[in-house]
């Protein structure tokens, strides 16, 4: 069968099974949502704006902390991958402060920042460079070592071995490693964004809850979903596969 | 002829293709302008790690290794090296690969970098696949734009690992002959290494045959045929046959330690 066929299948029974237990009332109203209460209050929230302003407050932060995740963790980890002595100090720290659950900065960051987009903004890029950095300095030690020798014969060295041989020859790898470090700083994101009270998704899910409005609760998070989904399907897997295309990497 | 590459006494240990240790010791060789030099041995014997201390990719233990006058000091451009396979960058068409060494000399501009690859890019029949892609390419068509994106920086000594050593037979005979016709038109210094006698026989003025382990020169063929060379002629059958019988018991000698566990 078509595969679209298939997930269009899946989907459909799903959404089912889903209408089906609300209509049969297992659990009361404010505890299950229900498909006709999420899409009228979907209807409700892009009607008066709130939704809009929510997803905009939301991008907003997550394309500065994404854009300065990447600015730093590809360099940081294009030089811990290359540079022997760089590996085994900061990029010890870096595998160390990884495993530290991005959302723990944010009392740090709070006493740092106040409550501002600073102290978001700061649990993200804590959330996502890290993860940007360790997959670039994988992606640079599993590159055949023939390009780096072909570059250094041909008189390449310095600044432009990075930028013209080390950096295009990774970039597969790298596209992994920012993909990955998209959905690190989308969690934190929605993460920080559920923790204190500033506009955003995060604040509308909080939002939902205080409200005891479990529809809106489920609308929210179905927003995030398809963001965060949109974002990877449309911009990653894109890239990834114009890249494996034109290497020839794909069958 | 002036000497242009000097080998002397160098040794060096290193890790071999096939796993073991090896090492190279003491080698002696004069390289003059505009020779080709084949180095044949048995796998494990150092040729190719011999080409890698001429190209500066590693350091020689003791020795050292003197173009025109000065010792060797890390790799450059004047000592360019053709791989035996995937030294081409996958993420340029074929023509950024031939111009990629050019960016490195700054007199160039844009348009003489340009023509300088596209000559080069003629000269090895592929003008018509400038702006293709390494994969969409065969490996016979690969190892041409990889001399092509040697040559177009005028190496001084150009070294070749193996070059033709992963192609099919059809395909690395006509390789073979058009690199004669290269070196003929160009005649360029080569440093050659394989381990295939006939090939070594027909390019090189001269080939220096290696012993196994540790590694050594162990004879210089002077070849006097005039090139082309006839594979039919009997002189140039009985140097083959001689390298051969050098090259069989440095061969057996190879085989008896790797089936000694």
């Amino acid at each position: 069968m078509n595969p679209k066929i298939q997930r269009a299948l899946f989907y459909l029974s799903l959404f089912s099974l889903w209408a089906w237990i609300a209509y049969m009332k297992f659990w009361p109203n404010y505890l299950f949502p229900s498909p006709k209460g999420v899409l009228e209050t979907m209807r409700l929230g892009f009607a008066d704006h709130s939704f809009q302003i929510g997803i905009r407050r939301s991008l907003e932060r997550i394309a500065i902390g994404y854009a300065l995740s990447m600015a730093i963790g590809i360099p940081l980890g294009l030089l811990t991958a290359r540079i022997r002595w760089l590996d085994h100090t900061l990029g010890s720290l870096v595998i160390g402060l990884q495993t530290l659950p991005s959302i723990c900065w944010l009392p740090a960051a709070l006493l740092w920042f106040g409550l501002t987009d600073g102290a978001i903004l700061f649990v993200v890029i804590m959330g996502s460079t890290l993860a940007i950095s360790i997959g670039t300095d994988d992606a640079v030690k599993n590159l055949p070592p023939i390009y780096v020798k072909a570059a250094l014969t041909m008189g390449v060295r310095g600044f432009r071995l990075y930028k013209d041989v080390i950096f295009p020859a990774a970039l597969p790898g790298i596209v992994s490693a920012l993909k990955q470090g998209w959905s690190f700083a989308w969690r934190s994101l929605m993460a920080g964004e559920l923790l204190f009270v500033s506009p955003g998704l995060g604040h509308l899910l909080q939002m939902g809850r205080d409200l005891n409005d479990i529809s809106m609760v489920a609308a929210v998070m179905i927003i995030i979903m398809a963001l965060g989904w949109s974002v990877d399907r449309f911009v990653f897997s894109a890239l990834e596969e114009r890249i494996r295309y034109r290497r020839g990497m794909k069958a | 002829m002036a000497v242009e590459l000097q080998i002397r006494g160098v040794s060096k240990t290193f890790q071999s293709r096939s796993g073991g240790v090896g090492a190279l010791q003491d080698i002696n060789l004069d390289i003059n302008e505009s020779e080709f030099i084949c180095l044949v041995g048995p796998s494990g014997c150092g040729k190719s790690t011999l080409l890698n201390l001429a190209a500066g990719l590693e350091p020689v233990d003791r020795g050292e290794i003197i173009l025109d006058g000065k010792p060797i000091d890390g790799p450059g451009p004047e000592r360019v090296v053709v791989f035996q396979e995937g030294g081409l960058f996958p993420w340029l068409t074929v023509h950024e690969n031939v111009e990629f060494g050019l960016k490195e000399r700054a007199e160039l501009s844009r348009e003489n970098r340009r023509d300088m690859a596209e000559s080069y890019l003629k000269l090895v029949h592929l003008e018509k696949f400038k702006n293709a892609y390494i994969h969409e390419l065969s490996g016979g068509m690969r190892q041409r734009v990889a001399i092509a994106r040697a040559l177009v920086l005028e190496p001084r000594i150009l070294l070749m690992d193996e070059p033709f050593a992963a192609l099919d037979t059809q395909t690395r005979d006509l390789l073979v002959e058009e690199l004669r016709g290269i070196h003929d038109k160009l005649r360029n210094t080569i440093l050659f290494v394989t381990h295939h006698v006939r090939e070594a026989a027909y390019l090189g003025d001269r080939v220096a045959l290696f012993t196994f382990r540790p590694g050594r020169i162990k004879q210089i063929f002077k070849v006097d045929i005039a090139k082309p060379r006839d594979p039919d002629d009997p002189k140039f059958e009985r140097l083959i046959r001689e390298i051969v019988d050098g090259l069989h018991s440095e061969v057996e000698k190879a085989l008896s330690e790797e089936l000694k566990v």
